[in-house]
């Protein structure tokens, strides 16, 4: 090999060594960096608005380091002096190539050459990747995983660890793909973005003003009524007509369901009448019938069944056609429209379970907003809470006071899954023989149990006074002729919990002992 | 035209002598390759030992092994110049008339043994300086060139200080190398014995060199090559001889009164080339300059008197600019 082909060929490798490591140093970096900012974001100490670029400026990074490095200048005199020491050439090469650069010939140069074609220089043997390069990569690949599990499984160690849940209601899973739907109807739109509003404003994916997701009641009510309003968004799409239905009737989901079925049967039997259309012969009497009955499941005034009852009375078979063609979009709109609706309420049903709080839409099942008493299971005028469709006075669509009027409410658990036998309720409300919930068994916390009210005598006076120093909120209240009574708020201790880092099974602990409180409570104040 | 072949040609021979003289002289292989490389650069030689160390053989031997004119002088402090250089001389031809005739001193010979040279006082050393700058000597008015290869190869003795006249720094500055001669080991010791006792191990010595062949590796060398990089490298190791540089090191800082000349650099090039040379190189490479830097420069460095007092050597401080200076 001659001098000039050794310099092209080591210059080559040089930068190509270089860019490699340059690069690889600089995701090491940004990768520690990234994982610092990870956690942090996990943590909402920095904004995580960063995170879905993560991977792209770690990339860039390290591309543009890598590029960097194969584009500075090498210092041919270094390389080669360098390649001389690590071949033990002697300097052989360095000084061959000052030789060359004399503008006379030098005796030497001819001497040099052939010894340097018989050494067989291999510059590859001195530039090529080495054991601490391959240790990097390894270091890199685990830093990726780290960031990448870190990523996916942050909140959930984070839990595992007992860390605040209100630090992690920036991490809920709503699933933003979902929620970014593009091609909702003006109708849904609007309400999408109301929604998206409040979800942000509760933190979902973090960074939102409320970020520990402390739900207020004013907020909570709007959530509501969004939901209220994709209820009739829906039906209104289907076409069913349950205008004094409740919207989070449970009854609702299974009239849904069954009417989406309805109306892909109604999309059968338009495809298959377009198909004939098309073939220039009108649908038999048969499936004239059988369209019919299919229309029947949408109103007398929807304007769909309306545009194809009037297809179907065209003569022109290609007027047919373009009919029934026009009539299936809309159709097929519809349902499609209808599927992102509810797929925008489970996001956010997917979300408020996650969140777990008290006031979140996890609850809109149990209440009804548009039910005037706020509940329905919050047992009203001796009616078992939470056992069929509620009714109430109309004035009030708002569960939280269905929750704070549920004073009357009684209700026991087994923490062991053994029925307790409920007890009585005072204020005058009927006593409720149904067996309640099995709480331990589920992770819904029933409102029913959130407020409990316990005469003096069941609560020794240390532990009032514990309670109050450790600033449970306890309301002490005397009414004439009745015993002192304390009224306490579950959500209120709870509140308090989310305040402190807490293990989740002393979570449970104070839960059960205020569950036993309760059932003191109903054995002491048998129903009436 | 210098080709591969001579050049190999010429180093084999020069490999051969050495190791004809190390058939003669026991140890000091050091101070025999010194020799050869200020001889090949065309350089002088200060020995420097105890007696007894083979001083004057290794000069002696060497004058035997290469065919050239070689003289001795035993400087002595009663040595006068002219017994070096020569003088006129009142003749008279056959008509009787007078005239000067210039009688050559032996210092007109390509190797000069110059013995103890710290014996002369400084008037008859000085009468060298001309001739080892020059290579030409002047008498009168008449300036007489020196025939080539000339080098002086002087011996002295470190101890026995009373009655000697250290050297001067400029004479000093003239040598190529100074080369210390180690005490020997005790099997070179042993060997030595044998060599001076018995009469068959007496090894009789045949020139294998001539004049033009020590002129011709003369000129290989100096035309050998060395890379600007180890130019710079040597220079630098030079200029950190010197204490007021600002990155020499601390212990020429604390000890070094004076630094190296730039005839300590040539020395230094010169010298590694003449070492690539015998090692069978084509190029001068980091190695070189460094097996010759003490040679080159322990004569050149003048230790202070703080140093001095301590006992400091200079080739400690010799060490540590070689370690802290670096090629690159």
């Amino acid at each position: 090999m001659r001098i000039e082909q050794v310099i092209q060929e080591t210059r080559f490798r040089l930068r190509l060594l270089r860019a490699v490591r340059w690069g690889s140093w600089s995701l090491v970096w940004t990768l520690l960096l990234s994982a610092l900012y990870v956690g942090l974001s996990s943590l909402h100490w920095v904004s995580d608005a960063l995170v879905p670029w993560l991977v792209w400026l770690n990339l860039a990074a390290a591309l543009s380091s890598a590029v960097a490095g194969m584009m500075w200048r090498v210092d041919t005199q270094r390389m080669l002096f360098e390649l001389d020491r690590r071949l033990q050439t002697g300097e052989l090469l360095l000084t061959l190539e000052s030789l060359k650069q004399l503008r006379r010939k030098h005796d030497f140069v001819p001497i040099l050459e052939d010894q340097l074609i018989r050494m067989k220089v291999r510059p590859q043997e001195v530039y090529h990747l080495d054991v601490s390069d391959l240790r990097r990569g390894g270091g890199i690949a685990a830093l990726a995983a780290l960031v990448l599990a870190w990523l996916w499984l942050g909140p959930f160690l984070l839990q595992w660890v007992g860390l605040n849940a209100g630090l992690l209601a920036g991490q809920s899973g709503v699933d933003m793909e979902k929620l970014t739907m593009q091609d909702l109807p003006p109708e849904l739109q609007q309400e999408w973005e109301e929604l998206r509003d409040v979800l942000e404003y509760f933190g979902y994916q973090g960074g939102g003003e409320n970020p520990d997701g402390a739900i207020e009641e004013g907020d909570r009510d709007q959530l509501i009524q969004l939901f209220d309003d994709l209820d009739r968004a829906q039906d209104q799409l289907l076409g069913l007509n349950r205008s004094n239905a409740p919207s989070a009737d449970p009854a609702a989901d299974q009239a849904r369901r069954e009417q989406r079925e309805r109306l892909e049967q109604l999309q059968q039997q338009l495809e298959k009448a377009i198909e004939q259309a098309q073939a220039g012969q009108s649908p038999s009497p048969e499936q004239r019938e059988q369209l019919e009955q299919a229309l029947e499941t949408l109103p007398q005034e929807d304007p769909l069944r309306q545009q194809i009852e009037q297809a179907l009375q065209q003569q022109n078979p290609q007027q047919q056609q373009q009919a029934l063609q026009q009539a299936q979009e809309q159709l097929n709109d519809r349902l499609e429209n209808e599927q992102q609706a509810q797929a925008l309420r489970d996001s956010v049903q997917d979300w408020a379970e996650q969140e777990g709080d008290p006031y979140s839409p996890e609850d809109l099942s149990d209440f009804q907003p548009n039910d005037p008493s706020g509940a329905s299971n919050v047992e009203n005028d001796g009616q078992a809470s939470g056992q069929g469709d509620p009714q109430g006075e109309p004035g009030s669509s708002k569960a939280q006071q269905a929750v704070e009027d549920q004073e009357s409410k009684d209700g026991q658990r087994s923490d062991d899954g053994q029925d307790l036998q409920q007890g009585g309720e005072e204020g005058g409300t009927g006593p409720d023989t149904s067996s309640g919930p099995d709480v331990f068994g589920d992770d819904e916390w029933n409102p029913q149990y959130r407020n409990a009210t316990i005469p003096s005598e069941l609560l020794p006076a240390d532990a009032v006074q514990e309670w109050l120093s450790r600033g449970v909120p306890v309301e002490s209240t005397v009414e004439a002729g009745q015993q002192e009574q304390f009224r306490l708020s579950y959500d209120q201790v709870e509140a308090l919990l989310d305040l402190r880092d807490l293990p989740a099974d002393v979570r449970d602990v104070v839960r059960l002992y205020f569950l036993q409180l309760i059932g003191q409570l109903n054995e002491a104040q048998p129903a009436d | 035209m210098i080709t591969e072949a001579k050049v190999r040609s010429t180093q084999e021979q020069f490999v051969r002598l050495r190791e004809e003289l190390g058939k003669v002289v026991v140890g000091h292989r050091g101070a025999i390759e010194g020799t050869l490389i200020a001889l090949l650069c065309g350089g002088h030689v200060l020995l420097e030992g105890v007696p007894g160390l083979g001083k004057t053989l290794i000069v002696r031997t060497l004058s035997k092994a290469l065919s050239l004119k070689f003289s001795r002088i035993q400087f002595t402090p009663d040595l006068m110049p002219a017994d070096i250089v020569g003088t006129n001389l009142v003749m008279e031809d056959e008509k009787g008339r007078r005239y000067f005739e210039f009688a050559q001193g032996p210092i007109f010979a390509n190797l000069i043994l110059a013995d103890e040279i710290n014996r002369a006082t400084p008037k008859t050393q000085a009468a060298l300086l001309e001739a080892m700058q020059e290579c030409s000597v002047t008498v009168g008015k008449t300036t007489y060139p020196l025939e080539g290869p000339f080098a002086v190869l002087a011996t002295q003795n470190p101890i026995e200080m009373e009655g000697t006249y250290p050297l001067p720094e400029a004479q000093v500055d003239r040598f190529f190398f100074k080369l210390y001669l180690e005490v020997p080991t005790l099997e070179e010791l042993e060997e030595i014995v044998r060599r001076n006792t018995e009469r068959s191990q007496s090894y009789e010595l045949k020139p294998s060199v001539t004049r033009e062949q020590l002129l011709d590796a003369g000129e290989i060398v100096e035309s050998f090559p060395i890379a600007p990089l180890l130019c710079s490298y040597a220079a630098r190791l030079v200029q950190s001889t010197h204490p007021d540089e600002p990155g020499s090191p601390e212990l020429v800082k604390k000890y070094v009164a004076y630094g190296a000349s730039p005839r300590a650099a040539i020395s230094l090039v010169a010298g590694a080339k003449g070492h690539a040379f015998m090692r069978g190189a084509h190029n001068v490479a980091v190695e070189d300059i460094k097996a010759v830097f003490p040679m080159a420069l322990n004569h050149r460095v003048l230790l202070n008197f703080k140093a001095q007092s301590e006992g400091l050597r200079v080739e400690r401080i010799l060490d540590q600019v070689l370690a802290q200076v670096k090629a690159l």
